[in-house]
């Protein structure tokens, strides 16, 4: 590790604040990825009859656990515990639901509120709201940080290539660049979206489309600063090829300032997600997200516990992402 | 209390008086060590070192202008009083009214949004005077520092002014409060020879109008010694040698003063064979001025004009001419980093008719170093990996490689450990070694070097002298040294071309030049050098 990047980290770590938040979001991070463990409707490990079975991992029929139907076993039938527990036993998750199991065992209408069960209440169709939030953040954070890499890799290299040429190459990206920032960028995904049928996959490509230009500005910057330095001109005089020079020599010595615009950039991207989503224009309606959780909300005024945990969980890793991407800006700052 | 007694005594006459002045870092750094002298009203001063000396910071102290976090230890007395015990208001009118300060670079000094007038004018201002009366002294002053038709001036911004007027607004500025003691830090390191003679005439001839005491600080002993009467060498920190000048100069004691009064390099190593590489035919370089929204072209400025001059293998030609005389344009045109008119013949090959792909393979023929040993080096490259970037385009193995780094960095003169180091590690010297290596280490016939040594002190740039010297021996290497020392032209070169404004002056042999030049300008050139 170079020198410089050790002072960067230190710098970094003596930002409080932004230190913290980066430890408290990579456990979200790492809680969300693990979603699957912390909330499920399916039994951990089950030991049945001296064997054992991963129902998170692999569906096994019922018929295994001495049932009679031959699809896929639901644990949340009491026959089918009564079964298990009678010959071995079952670890559950800490809830007991997945983003997508209703709680049928409710004995107040739906959305319900908070209890002991359903630590943030049930949704209007009786889901978990923990549970949908830890599956929503996963969605939209593993969406957000995809976005916001592939966005930085174009953004990067087009950054790379104005700055390095000049000239016309750069003019004529300036322009179509301005045009391209001046599209309502929310309304055109909305309705290219509506073109399509709503699927992650066509959701990135088209926010990818229209969101890439973000480091455009500051890498060319850079790139016209060091194509006049002295080094470079060193590089050209040896006959060293464009490609080299512009990801090996000026990159590097380029890219720390765009680095730490990522943080800002990630919550751009999950704020546009959200509410694409609130709009009923992003993914696929059963899939858990934050900006459903919202919708929710404003469409169940009478059951708060809806809008206020949207709300904050939201609030709550949008503030994170700021803090680190401060603490990452002050690291990165070449004045110091 | 006997001493103090004698010391208010002589305060009438002296107008500052340093005393026992130490700087430390927090770090326990010393910058100064205990620095003494006086200085009385029409005395002229000069403190000289070489960077990091502890020059520059001693007069900021004088000015109470030091950052907050450096130990102070000592006195400085300015009139009677000791400034490092005043309050920063006391200070402020000390500033400006008793002593002010000249810097060295004009061009970031002067405010770029402010015009001429309010520059020099601000302090008055801020001291009372109504609008009419400023603009009556600003004009005064103006033509007491040598401008002609103030009136013009007055409404510039500093960007529209030639570099010897900025410097010349500059002195208007610190003089407007009529302060008692003027500090001048390397004022004229930012100009050419010749204009380097004006500003420190001008200087002297204001220094007895006013009766001044002033202060030279200066990196290069040889510009101050017409024009100081007393002497102060610091290194490191400490004055190793204090006194009156000329003692200092006819009488050097220490090795190092002996070092920086030393401006022989000796002479250019004599030529064995008369082999022509390089023929360089009616090159000019311009550069398009685009205006529009079309960027279209509605002139050109030339940086070079219609130059022709040919280069033996194993000899040398100094390129000489003050700044904006197109230098570095031809170095850059020469190496094909800019487009330029016109044949250059290395080899047999012209490389202004090369396409592309074989000028890259022609390119091992021929290299540059450029000036600034802190920029031409990547920050995030190892010594190691910087030399061996020109080898990548011939496959070579890895040992081969080594080997090369091995041989080349042996020729510099730098220890193979360096390959590990990372430019921001080594000294100015050994940065500009590096450079010289990565050029060397593809085998060129012809080095371009755009004044190599213009940012290192005395000493290393000897040391670097020499191994040019020696490398152009062994390996009957060509140079193209571009400079605008004229003592390091004469040892270095066998023929100089004297450029001025695009065009050659003169173009003749070295000893030639020296003992009878052709031209007004070569002959002021020369004057203003030695």
């Amino acid at each position: 590790m170079s020198l410089i990047t050790r002072s960067r980290l230190q710098r970094f770590r003596q930002h409080k604040l932004g230190f913290a938040s980066f430890i408290l979001f990579s456990l979200i991070l790492v809680l969300s990825l693990t979603a699957e463990l912390i909330a499920n409707d399916k039994p951990l490990l089950v030991k049945y009859e001296d064997s054992y079975y991963l129902p998170v991992v692999k569906a096994y029929p019922e018929t295994t656990f001495g049932g009679v139907f031959e699809t896929e076993t639901d644990y949340k039938d009491p026959a089918v515990q009564e079964l298990i527990n009678a010959k071995g036993w079952a670890i559950w998750p800490l809830i007991r639901f997945s983003y997508q199991t209703p709680n049928l065992d409710l004995a107040v209408p739906v959305p319900s509120p908070p209890s002991k069960q359903n630590w943030l209440g049930t949704d209007d169709q009786g889901r978990d709201v923990f549970a949908r939030i830890l599956y929503g953040l996963r969605v939209s954070l593993l969406f957000g940080l995809t976005l916001t890499f592939c966005s930085a890799l174009l953004g990067i290299t087009v950054g790379a290539i104005q700055g390095y040429y000049g000239g016309w190459i750069d003019l004529l990206g300036q322009r179509l660049i301005e045009v391209w920032n001046g599209l309502p960028m929310l309304f055109m995904v909305m309705i290219l979206v509506s073109m399509f049928v709503p699927n992650v996959y066509w959701l990135f490509f088209i926010m990818l489309f229209f969101g890439w230009t973000f480091l455009v500005g500051m890498v060319r910057a850079e790139f016209l600063k060091a194509r006049q330095l002295d080094y470079v001109r060193a590089a050209q005089a040896l006959g060293v090829t464009d490609r080299v020079i512009i990801f090996k020599h000026i990159l590097p010595n380029a890219i720390s300032s765009s680095l730490s615009q990522l943080p800002f950039i990630l919550t751009t991207n999950i704020s546009a997600l959200t509410a694409l989503d609130f709009l009923g224009y992003g993914l696929p309606p059963d899939a858990a997200s934050l900006g459903e959780l919202l919708l929710q909300g404003k469409n169940n005024l009478d059951a708060p516990w809806l809008a206020l945990s949207g709300f904050f969980s939201l609030a709550i890793v949008l503030s994170l992402l700021i803090y680190i991407g401060e603490a990452a800006r002050d690291a990165f700052d070449p004045r110091k | 209390m006997h001493l103090t007694q004698e010391n208010n005594s002589s305060l009438i006459s002296t107008l500052l008086k340093v005393e026992n002045l130490s700087i430390q870092t927090q770090g326990q750094k010393i910058l100064l060590d205990d620095l003494n002298f006086e200085l009385s009203a029409g005395e002229t001063l000069a403190l000289v070192g070489e960077s990091g000396s502890g020059k520059s910071i001693s007069c900021l102290a004088m000015m109470g202008l030091l950052p907050e976090n450096l130990k102070l230890k000592g006195q400085i007395f300015v009139g009677p009083k000791n400034i490092l015990e005043m309050d920063e208001k006391a200070q402020s009118v000390v500033r400006g009214q008793q002593i002010a300060m000249i810097f060295q670079e004009p061009a970031t000094a002067l405010n770029p949004l402010h015009r001429v007038e309010k520059i020099v004018g601000e302090s008055l201002l801020l001291c009372g005077f109504s609008k009419l009366e400023v603009r009556q002294q600003v004009i005064t002053l103006l033509t007491d520092v040598g401008i002609s038709e103030p009136e013009k001036i007055l409404k510039r911004y500093p960007h529209e002014l030639s570099g010897g007027q900025r410097q010349r607004v500059m002195i208007a500025m610190a003089l407007a409060l009529r302060p008692k003691i003027l500090i001048a830090d390397e004022p004229t390191t930012a100009l050419d020879v010749i204009l380097q003679i004006q500003i420190l005439e001008l200087l002297k001839s204001l220094q007895a109008k006013y009766g001044m005491a002033l202060i030279l600080i200066s990196h290069d002993l040889n510009v101050v010694h017409q024009y100081a009467d007393e002497l102060v060498v610091l290194q490191k920190g400490r004055a190793v040698e204090q006194g009156e000048l000329k003692q200092i100069f006819s009488h050097p004691k220490t090795a190092y003063t002996k070092q920086l009064l030393e401006h022989e390099f000796g002479n250019a190593v004599p030529l064995e064979i008369e082999k022509n590489i390089l023929f360089v035919h009616q090159l000019s370089v311009k550069f398009p001025i685009r205006k529009g929204i079309l960027n279209r072209v509605q002139g050109y400025i030339t940086a070079i004009e219609n130059l022709s001059f040919e280069l033996a293998q194993g000899e040398s030609l100094g390129i000489v001419g003050e700044s904006g005389a197109g230098k570095s344009s031809l170095a850059l045109a020469l190496v094909r980093l800019i487009q330029s008119e016109g044949q250059i013949i290395l080899l047999g090959q012209d490389l202004n008719q090369l396409p592309s792909k074989v000028l890259r393979a022609a390119r091992s023929n021929f290299q540059i170093v450029f000036q600034d040993p802190f920029g031409s080096l990547n920050p995030r490259m190892t010594v190691g990996q910087i030399i061996t970037e020109g080898l990548k385009i011939n496959a070579l193995t890895d040992v081969q490689i080594q080997e090369c780094l091995k041989s080349v960095l042996d020729k510099v003169e730098l220890n193979i450990d360096f390959q590990h180091r990372y430019p921001h590690e080594l000294s100015g010297g050994q940065r500009q070694r590096v450079a010289l290596a990565r050029a060397l280490v593809v085998e060129p016939k012809l080095l371009i070097l755009d004044e190599p040594t213009s940012a290192l002190d005395r000493t290393t740039q000897k040391a670097i002298i020499q191994l040019l010297k020696h490398l152009q021996q062994t390996e009957q290497l060509s140079y193209i040294f571009i400079s605008h020392d004229l003592n390091i032209v004469k040892s270095l070169c066998h023929k100089v071309i004297v450029l001025r404004h695009a065009k050659v002056v003169e173009y003749q042999k070295t000893e030639l030049l020296f003992s009878d030049p052709k031209h007004e300008y070569t002959r002021q050139l020369i004057t203003a050098s030695f």
